[in-house]
């Protein structure tokens, strides 16, 4: 047997296997006890831990073939990249699902344990992890209808004949809340005659069934796996989904959340380094529901944070955002935020529900249409449509058509602004580029998502990187410089202390104060296209007593004096008191 | 008295050759009212008296974890034997649960303590055997000694005591003579032999309307003459010499067919035959896309067809394999009445030629005479139609359920005195 599982441990392991799978509790723990240990993962007893992390933690977001080169795997080619230009400034990696897929860019996964022998190989990836950290996707709702878990419900083979959810197409599935507008059963032939299987994503994207211990246990095993293969970050994808219950609306089930609490005692025993990143697209307060007891999640997605700061900076209005800030409660514990204005998929509107009027929302959705997003949209219990996510680049969305230079301000602002609240920043790789729309590849693929997927030729991307004054070139260089200086401020760490403070209409300020007390960085951000100036002490108590700033963003000292200080339209600053 | 079987292996899915031979003794030991249950990692047996543990597939990512680690190298780290010795332990435990879950009285490992491919389960039946003293069958389809991919190991401590162990509760059936005399060299174990067998007793399914338009749907055409290679595409089956027969017939209605699909040991061997018959200019169709283990529709809405919807299609058989264990599809094949041209591998010429077969024999090459011979047998139906009637007459003699029935038998009641029926 396995050493460094403790009683309590396995006793809290045995409470969840309980609440799950019943009276079969007592077989799965010594089922459990027999997988630590798998692939040596979790042989010795956990180091002691150091921080969880600090202010040099963030993540950036890419497909695994998001650059790529002739003659070499585009997983090695990313390595390259990653480790000429952002070596200082990402601390991990975070490759979407590099696993064989068949449709939705990765997430539907055909083998978990496997490498798409397109982007490269396991050897590829671990290689990555000498230089950067890395997460991964465990997508755990569903699996290919091309996968052999599937082809083995097709011939009704055991385990994964149980793999899947039969439905009877007569059930009342009305309650079940999701977020496609395709059917949520598809017809399947089977060895057995015809069968209707639980499709919540698309036909092709077959969800699994968690109320199987079997299923439960191939997941532990894919996750010790992959922790062998050095992931820092787990990312569970569309989690909320992943136990149905009939006459429910199947979302956030009480199950669902015990399976989150579990994977994580699981990381606890085996490596207390990984953190567990669980993606729910959904209104805040279910979204941070995932934080528990400070039992479940590590890491949450602010969720709420692209749209409204999208908003804020659209309408030259921080209302909201400065409304929504000043009452989001930050979790207690090993628990934080993933900070982000953009990733893979679109820029999801239901976390807004609350958080902003019909008004500010439809104002909101004209401008990024505006500037060419497509307004992905939802079916509603009641036959209507509702818009739903996005698809736009965030450089894009804040650009200014007859005044790139004011577009560049806005974006960058909107980057900083993210980069500088509590919690760990995570950057989408396009957003680092500040790559425009990419309507092209819409119109190749027909899926709007595809409009901030685009992938690179190196050769191509370094030439857009290199150019003299350029927009783009400039953005790159200025935020990467950005996120490299950031890392040496403890007063960014995530767990640090956060005070917002509202000057005027349109000024914000973060006061973000280190775990330790003793370094504090003033982040001020101009909502407007107007300069601001942060004149009168009154303005900003904690401001009036310094003379004299260091601003880490433009990398200049700037005096409080009687004129006071002022930003130019979208400028950000990071100032820190000098003596 | 009627008693409670447990069937033991890594997987009882699919054709497989452990797969369907399983399945006969079930049924044969059905007709005594001895009732059968399942235990193994992969199952497409009923769930009501399967019982499957994941961890018990040959394929579980653990095994292959332990598997990459033990062969093609002399020793073993610690952590290696950690796992294996924690894995067998968890499956010991496992069979504790399905003996006691089903009230087996009777165990039938399936190879599972003859081929390595998964080193803690056989470990863990030995260990089970050895606690228990409960009386077991082992079935013996492929010694690792047969197969030069277990030759260099770092596990010959676990392969001499349990691949098969020797314990007074087990009797060990082989499949054939050379299998036979290498137990008893090797393992100073006596054994049983009882080839693979055929319910020759029943006429073999005829087309229905399913697999009626078979021909068609593989893109014959009326005239076309289908020449039926029944195999997976790697070396050992020497189709290279299907080939070479096929082309040496020089006429072009002649179609090559092969059923299943390559992958398994690499492409080179499917890139070579695709070479070969271009040069032969021999019509070969890769079929593997439309056969399946069980009838279905695949994603493009196309019938996918069993290997028993293709045989009654098939005007001839080829089976130039270079080495078989027994040899499944030559049964098929004259259980089917189709003519075959067969290599004379080396469990034939011991087991199978002996008894007094009918086939088109190559020994190694195809030459002008086996050519001749095939010819015959394909233009001259009176010849061909004694020739598989004769060799039916045989196989059911010799390798029908009739002759495993009476083997189990004995078997049973030797080791425990149970005795027909009672």
């Amino acid at each position: 047997m396995i050493k460094p599982i403790s009683q309590a441990q396995l006793d809290r392991v045995r409470r969840r296997l309980r609440f799950l799978y019943g009276e079969r509790a007592n077989w799965l723990v010594d089922r459990f006890y027999h997988l630590i240990g798998r692939y040596g993962v979790g042989m010795e007893p956990p180091a002691t831990s150091a921080r969880r992390w600090d202010q040099k933690d963030v993540l950036l977001i890419t497909y695994a073939d998001m650059v790529h080169t002739k003659g070499e795997t585009p997983l090695k080619t990313l390595h390259g990249f990653a480790l000429e230009h952002l070596k200082g400034a990402v601390s991990t990696v975070h490759i979407l699902p590099f696993y064989p897929w068949s449709s939705d860019d990765g997430f539907s996964v055909i083998d978990y344990r496997q490498v798409k022998r397109e982007y490269g190989t396991w050897s590829d990836v671990e290689k990555l992890g000498e230089d950067f950290n890395l997460a991964f996707d465990l997508v755990l709702n569903h699996c290919s209808a091309k996968s052999a878990w599937f082809q083995d419900f097709i011939l009704g083979i055991s385990p994964a004949r149980h793999y899947f959810l039969e439905m009877d197409p007569k059930t009342d599935l009305s309650a079940v809340v999701r977020p496609r507008t395709s059917p949520l059963l598809t017809k399947t032939t089977t060895r057995f005659g015809e069968s209707h299987v639980w499709t919540t994503f698309s036909a092709d994207q077959v969800d699994l069934n968690w109320q199987n211990s079997d299923l439960l246990f191939e997941f532990l095993d894919i996750l010790l796996f992959y922790i062998s293969k050095g992931v820092r970050t787990l990312r569970l994808d569309a989690v909320a989904f992943a136990w149905k219950e009939i006459g429910t609306d199947c979302l956030h089930r009480p199950q669902t959340h015990e399976i989150v609490k579990l994977l994580r005692d699981v990381c606890e025993i085996v490596d207390p380094q990984v953190n567990i990143l669980t993606e729910t697209n959904v209104p805040h307060a279910e979204n941070i529901s995932y934080f528990g007891e400070g039992d479940e999640a590590h890491v949450v997605y602010n969720f709420s944070l692209p749209p409204l700061l999208l908003h804020a900076l659209l309408t030259d209005n921080c209302d909201y955002l400065y409304d929504w800030l000043s009452n989001l409660e930050y979790p207690e514990g090993a628990c934080t935020y993933l900070n982000f204005t953009a990733s893979h998929d679109g820029i999801g509107v239901r976390p807004l529900q609350g958080l902003l009027p019909d008004k500010e929302f439809d104002k909101l959705i004209k401008a990024v249409e505006k500037r060419g997003a497509h307004v992905s949209r939802k079916a509603n219990p009641d036959g209507s449509q509702s818009p739903y996510e996005l698809n736009i680049t965030y450089a894009s969305a804040l650009s200014e058509a007859d005044d790139a230079k004011l577009g560049t301000a806005r974006f960058l602002c909107s980057q900083y602004f993210a980069l500088s609240l509590k919690g760990i920043p995570a950057v989408y790789f396009h957003s680092l580029m500040a790559t425009p729309n990419y309507d092209e590849g819409v119109e190749k693929t027909g899926a709007p998502r595809s409009i901030n997927r685009r992938k690179w030729d190196l050769d191509e991307l370094e030439e857009v990187l290199d150019a003299k004054k350029a927009p783009q070139a400039d953005t790159f260089r200025q935020y990467v410089q950005v996120l490299r200086r950031r890392a040496n401020y403890p007063a960014f760490n995530p767990d640090g202390s956060q005070e917002l403070y509202r000057l005027g209409e349109s000024v914000l300020v973060l006061v973000r104060t280190s775990t330790l007390g003793n370094q504090t960085v003033y982040c001020v951000f101009n909502f407007s296209s107007e300069p601001q100036t942060v004149t009168r002490p009154a303005d900003f108590a904690p401001l009036k007593d310094t003379k004299k700033f260091y601003d880490v963003i433009s990398a200049k000292t700037l005096s409080n004096g009687k004129r006071g200080i002022t930003l130019k339209p979208y400028q950000a600053m990071w100032l820190v008191p000098r003596a | 008295m009627p008693k409670n079987i447990g069937f033991i292996s890594t997987r009882f899915a699919g054709t497989d050759g452990v797969s369907l031979e399983s399945a006969k003794w079930a049924e044969v030991l059905w007709d005594d009212r001895h009732v059968s249950y399942w235990y193994s990692g992969r199952s497409d047996r009923e769930p009501g008296i399967s019982y499957v543990v994941p961890e018990a597939y040959f394929g579980h990512p653990e095994i292959e974890w332990i598997n990459e680690r033990i062969w093609g190298r002399t020793s073993r780290e610690p952590l290696v034997t950690t796992r294996i010795r924690e894995m067998t332990d968890y499956l010991k435990t496992s069979l504790y649960h399905f003996v006691k879950k089903f009230q087996i009285d009777f165990i039938i490992p399936q190879n599972v303590l003859t081929i390595p491919m998964h080193l803690p389960l056989g470990l863990a039946v030995t260990e089970f055997l050895a606690e228990t003293g409960m009386p077991a069958i082992a079935h013996h389809h492929d010694f690792f000694w047969e197969r030069t991919r277990f030759s260099v190991n770092g596990v010959g401590d676990y392969l001499d005591s349990a691949f098969p162990p020797s314990l007074n509760n087990i009797r060990s059936v082989v499949i054939n003579r050379p299998a036979e005399e290498q137990i008893a060299l090797r393992k100073g174990l006596a054994s049983l032999l009882i080839p693979n067998v055929f319910d020759f007793d029943k006429p073999a399914p005829q087309p229905d309307e399913y697999s009626a338009d078979v021909r068609e749907e593989i893109g014959l055409k009326p005239d076309d003459v289908f020449i039926l290679q029944p195999t997976r595409i790697v070396p050992r089956k020497g189709i290279e010499h299907a080939i070479k027969m096929v082309g040496m017939l020089k006429d072009p209605r002649y179609k090559l067919v092969i059923s299943h699909d390559a992958g398994d040991e690499g492409l080179d061997y499917l890139h070579m035959l695709n070479e070969l018959a271009k040069e032969e200019n021999v019509d070969v169709r890769f079929i593997a896309d439309r056969v399946s283990e069980v009838r279905q529709y695949d994603s493009l809405g196309r019938k996918m067809y069993t290997l028993w919807d293709l045989y009654p299609h098939a005007d001839f058989v080829t089976y130039p394999s270079t080495y078989e264990g027994f040899g499944n599809a030559l049964l098929e094949t004259v259980y089917f009445r189709k003519p075959m041209m067969v290599n004379r591998y080396s469990i034939y010429i011991q087991d199978i030629e002996p008894r007094g077969f009918r086939f088109a024999e190559m020994d190694g090459i195809v030459t002008k005479k086996v050519v001749a011979h095939v010819q015959r047998i394909l233009e001259d139906s009176h010849y061909r139609d004694e020739m598989v009637e004769h060799n039916y007459r045989v196989a059911r003699r010799f390798y029908s359920y009739t002759v495993l029935r009476r083997s189990l038998r004995t078997l049973m009641t030797s080791l425990t005195g149970w005795g027909n029926g009672g």
